[in-house]
């Protein structure tokens, strides 16, 4: 599958086509769900969704926005980010760029989430996992 | 994490630091190729928050390592992206991908992309030799390898703050022991030392989990946990209400925890039995926390609280407790010192006799940094170590070095040829610059993890009495140092390539052939060659020196007989003075030496305080007074009275140990009766006590007033080491004056296997008494083998790195020589086509290779004679100058060099002179 489309062929993408997801992808696209937010909201919403399990590195953040940028699930937000209350380092005020899920983001989202939802239920039936093993 | 930050540090320093991290990122950042430099600014505004984010909840330390992993990152992203934009052009030229990425990174050709290339040239130009890429990787590896091993423990033991708050103010009260009435002196009236914490340690029995076990108990003050930060993992530690005589609370260290109470959560609450007295366990150390050694001398098992109202701490003059303290805030360490000897003096006038010493000046304590009295010696012998792994380091360096410098000739034309097509001599040089980095990159990861496995090997053979080992561990300091090493050794022998190459001649090099060595880098690796020499000629002698000692130490005459003789340690409770305890040891110590002796294959057992070897060391345990002849009067017995270690002993005691009776008679079981009672000298104090001879049948005072009778005279036997003087020793019968001693020590004589012996030792102890219980039971010589144990490590590590280095040292002269050789093989063939016979051509080339190993030798030997007196406190009965240790080291080294010498002479020598010269 070719990683990269341009955003007219994204427009005409079906949502299906772009499964599995990378479950780092997931979990951005879950992070945004919630509203706009800069890299460093993001990483912090991140780490919150998957229990501090997951740390996105800002270098790789930035690597895979962009792709999803280039993808169409993700777009660069005209609105104020939901967490703008973070001291930067030195007191100046950063230079922050939001980013906001797409609808054809949102649609992938959905359809990677009944994807895995179908998935648990096959494991749950054939005993596979029971949720107090975790 | 442990603490490894000073707690100091202002605001401003804080900034600078933070920028610090910060800025490196940054600049990382703009130095990548491609997509991701177009983002540097907002990847590195996310940075600075997580940055900000990390110094809040872990410091100076989280940023760095937040810093390291970001970099790590930036790496990984790098490479990510690519793979990535390699796959996205391949599709692109197939006509598969609609539209391909930008490509703005093609055009752009940045120093990471010109860097790149050079080093995918170096990689090339190595893959063509792998051997001297191999022969330097090795070489690189060996010497970070073992610097780096030695460094974390140096790192770990000696320049780490130690893990308690404040670290840097605390301070160790010196000088062997102190008073309860001292200590209480100190927390009233000494202002410079705002926190008094003090420990005393003891032996005690656990009975009631499984076998009877002496486990370390611990006395604490009030202030103790406090001052060193200890934390509870379970229930709480001790409170001000423990403190109160006759408490009973206890409690346990995470590690007896875990081993005899299986970690069970529910021990809190519970009683357990020490010394027959139950004691209320109230909760259990935190994990990490680590004894000051310098108070407990070992681990420490239990902690109960100290009851300053028991007589033991009462008196002014006996002295059992260890005490630090934490200086106030602002006060030095000399200004403590001032105040306390002032106190000192003080308490002098206030308490003479306890508080004076015997010319009547105060006993004065000395003051000292607590890491300093941790780490004590051991400092010394880990900055021994460290010199050694670096003379070694130094040799692998040169040995790279001319290795490299004979690349660079070999590859002279190639170079010549960049040159001459264009290349700068900057570019050529940083060329063969990045070509040793990459080498020494290479060898600094292979050379961690030889440090990692040395440093495990050390862990595990190191003696005991190095404090701080379990701290140890290659972390993420270690491996900063590993690299930043590995680098300057890179910088260090590319430096001399890379500037040959920058001088080199072009049209000279050009011709076809060239003609031969130019003098200067002659003389260049000649200089190579001395320094290795010299450098394993010190490492050499030094090791020398520590072997010869260590063989003069084995060859110590002991004066008893150690072999077969087994030692069994047992513990009977505290001190106690009333009679029905006394009369109980007795019982329980006659019916066991009765039943011991009438085991099968034992030929005889006795009990002694303290058997040789019990205590090896400057300090003496256990019993020390004064013995003067009873014809002295009592007011001149303290002027000509002599000091001497007591110890009661059962009847066959000397004949068990093979103890020789000089004059008179051993003990005999009548003596436990006899009035006066009776006492057995050995040689030393028999000759002080009465110089003129006839100490047998002569009365002593021992003490003040116990008046005994001398019946015999023992040789004098080592007991304290082997590095020890015997001492004088006086012998009292045990059922005497054993009674009231909470220890005794069991030798056996016997034929029987360890095993075997042990086994019915056990049983016959524990069927008398099953609370009792016993300390490993080792054989004599066992402990005599284990007490130079120390000694023995390090000549044989040092033994090791003397290997080492010689081998490197005579690969570097075998190197050079074969090179030279190499280099002038049409001398060579002209020579003998002109007459000259095969011997003369191996005798010009040995000659000539020896002629650098003297020079070597001869600084070498000079190093060693300043370096030696480094190694004099760890001599024992051999001069830092010990001519035999040079004469054997140097010896060898000749021997080696001359090996490595002859071998490419040899090849000189079989030159065919006319193939060489139709050659031409």
């Amino acid at each position: 599958m070719p990683e990269s489309r341009t955003e007219e062929a994204a427009a005409a993408a079906e949502p299906e086509s772009f499964l599995p997801l990378n479950p780092r992808d997931v979990l951005i696209l879950m992070a945004l769900a919630g509203g706009p937010l800069h890299g460093y909201g993001l990483i912090k919403e991140a780490e919150s969704l998957s229990d501090g399990r997951v740390r996105i590195d800002p270098a790789n953040l930035y690597r895979v926005l962009k792709k999803l940028v280039r993808d169409g699930l993700v777009a660069e937000a005209e609105t104020a980010s939901r967490v703008s209350d973070v001291a930067s380092g030195d007191g100046s005020a950063p230079k922050r760029r939001d980013y906001q899920i797409t609808e054809l983001g949102s649609a992938v989202l959905a359809a990677e989430t009944e994807r895995l939802a179908r998935l648990a239920e096959v494991a749950r039936a054939r005993d596979l996992y029971s949720p107090s093993d975790l | 994490m442990r603490a490894a930050l000073s707690s100091g540090g202002g605001a401003a320093a804080m900034r600078r630091r933070e920028a610090a991290t910060t800025r490196v990122y940054r600049l990382t950042l703009r130095a990548l190729p491609g997509e991701l430099a177009a983002g540097a600014e907002e990847i590195a505004t996310s940075y600075d928050e997580l940055a900000a984010e990390a110094r809040r909840s872990a410091g100076r330390q989280g940023e760095w390592s937040l810093l390291s992993r970001s970099l790590v990152g930036l790496l990984v992203c790098v490479t990510k992206e690519r793979f990535e934009r390699r796959r996205t052009e391949r599709e692109t030229a197939r006509g598969l991908a609609v539209g391909a990425g930008d490509r703005h990174h093609r055009s752009k050709r940045g120093p990471v992309d010109m860097l790149l290339e050079d080093v995918r040239h170096s990689l090339r130009s190595l893959r063509r030799q792998p051997r001297f890429a191999l022969g330097v990787v090795l070489l690189v590896a060996l010497g970070v390898g073992a610097v780096t091993a030695v460094f974390s423990a140096v790192d770990g033991v000696l320049l780490r703050a130690l893990p308690y708050p404040q670290a840097d103010r605390l301070v160790f009260f010196g000088s062997p022991a102190h008073s309860g009435p001292k200590l209480e002196d100190w927390s009233t009236r000494l202002t410079a030392v705002d926190r008094l914490g003090a420990a005393w340690v003891e032996t005690v029995a656990l009975t009631g989990v499984g076998a009877p076990q002496r486990v370390r108990e611990g006395s604490v003050s009030e202030g103790f946990f406090d001052l060193f930060g200890a934390r509870p993992a379970l229930g709480r530690l001790l409170v001000e209400g423990d403190f109160a005589p006759g408490s009973r609370v206890v409690v346990l260290a995470h590690s007896l925890w875990q081993s005899q109470f299986g970690a069970e959560r529910d021990i809190v609450g519970r009683a357990i039995t020490v010394d027959g007295v139950p004691l209320d366990v109230v909760g259990v150390l935190e994990r990490g926390f680590l004894e000051p050694e310098a108070l407990t001398g070992d681990r420490v098992d239990l902690w109960v609280a100290l009851d300053r109202s028991q007589p033991v701490l009462t008196e002014r003059n006996v002295h059992v407790l260890q005490v630090a303290g934490r200086l106030a805030e602002g006060t030095s360490l000399e200004a403590a010192q001032e105040e306390l000897d002032a106190l000192s003096s003080m308490l002098a006038e206030e308490f003479p006799g306890p508080e004076t010493d015997r010319e009547g000046n105060p006993r004065e304590v000395p003051l000292q940094s607590l890491h300093e009295a941790t780490v004590d010696q051991a400092g010394s012998a880990l900055t021994l170590l460290l010199g050694a792994v670096g003379a070694m380091l130094l040799i692998s360096c040169a040995n790279v070095a001319s290795l490299a410098l004979a690349r660079v000739s070999d590859r002279g034309r190639e170079l010549s040829l960049r040159s001459a097509l264009g290349a700068s001599r900057a570019r050529v040089g940083s060329l063969l610059l990045i070509e040793s980095l990459l080498l020494a990159i290479a060898g600094g990861i292979l050379g961690l993890g030889f440090a990692w496995i040395a440093l495990d090997l050390f862990r595990r053979f190191a003696p005991a009495g190095i404090p701080r080992l379990d701290e140890v561990a290659v972390d993420f300091r270690v491996i900063v140092f590993a690299f930043a090493l590995s680098l300057l050794t890179g910088l260090l022998f590319g430096v001399a390539p890379a500037l040959r190459s920058a001088r080199a001649d072009v049209a000279l090099a050009l011709r076809e052939q060239s003609t031969g060595p130019t003098r200067s880098r002659q003389r260049l690796r000649g200089a190579l060659v001395v320094v290795q020499v010299a450098l394993a000629l010190a490492l050499s002698v030094g090791s020398a020196l520590l072997f010869h000692s260590f063989l003069r130490l084995r060859a110590v005459e002991l004066g008893f007989e150690p072999e077969r003789v087994v030692r069994l340690h047992l513990q009977h409770g505290q001190f106690g003075d009333d009679q029905e305890r006394i009369d109980r040891r007795l019982q329980l110590a006659d019916a066991l030496l009765e039943e011991v002796a009438a085991l099968p294959g034992v030929e005889g057992a006795a009990f002694g305080w303290s058997l040789p070897f019990d205590h090896v060391g400057g300090s003496r345990c256990c019993w020390r007074t004064r013995f003067v002849d009873s014809a002295v009067p009592v007011e001149e017995a303290e002027s000509r009275g002599e000091d001497s270690m007591v110890n009661p002993v059962t009847p066959d005691f000397f004949r068990v140990l093979g103890v020789p009776v000089l004059e008179g008679r051993a003990l005999v079981a009548a003596d436990r009766d006899s009035e006066p009672p009776a006492v057995v000298l050995n040689r030393e104090l028999a000759d002080r006590l009465f110089p003129q001879g006839a100490a047998v049948g002569s009365l002593v005072r021992m003490g003040r007033e116990q008046s005994l009778q001398v019946v015999g005279v023992v040789a004098d036997f080592k007991a304290w080491g082997l590095d020890q003087e015997s001492g004088a020793a006086a012998f009292l019968p045990y059922e005497r004056f054993g009674g009231r001693l909470p220890t005794l020590s069991l030798a056996v004589r016997s034929s029987l296997p360890l095993a075997q012996l042990a086994e019915s030792l056990r049983r016959t102890v524990w069927q008398l008494d099953p609370d009792l219980p016993i300390d490993s039971i080792v054989e004599l010589e066992q402990r005599i083998s284990s007490s130079i144990a120390t000694p023995r490590f390090y000549s044989a590590l040092l033994l090791v790195f003397a290997a080492m280095a010689m081998a490197l040292a005579a690969a570097g002269i075998y190197g050079s020589l074969l090179f030279a050789v190499g280099q002038r093989v049409r001398e060579m063939g002209v020579r003998m086509a002109l007459g000259a016979a095969r011997g003369n051509v191996v005798r010009l080339i040995v000659g000539q290779g020896l002629m650098l190993v003297a020079i070597g030798l001869g600084l070498g030997l000079l190093a060693s004679l300043a370096g030696g007196r480094v190694l004099e406190a760890r001599l024992f009965e051999v001069a830092p100058n010990d001519p035999l240790a040079m004469a054997v080291a140097s010896g060898v080294l000749i021997a080696v060099s001359l090996l490595a010498c002859w071998v490419p002479a040899r090849r000189a020598a079989a030159t065919n002179p006319v193939e060489t010269l139709r050659a031409d």
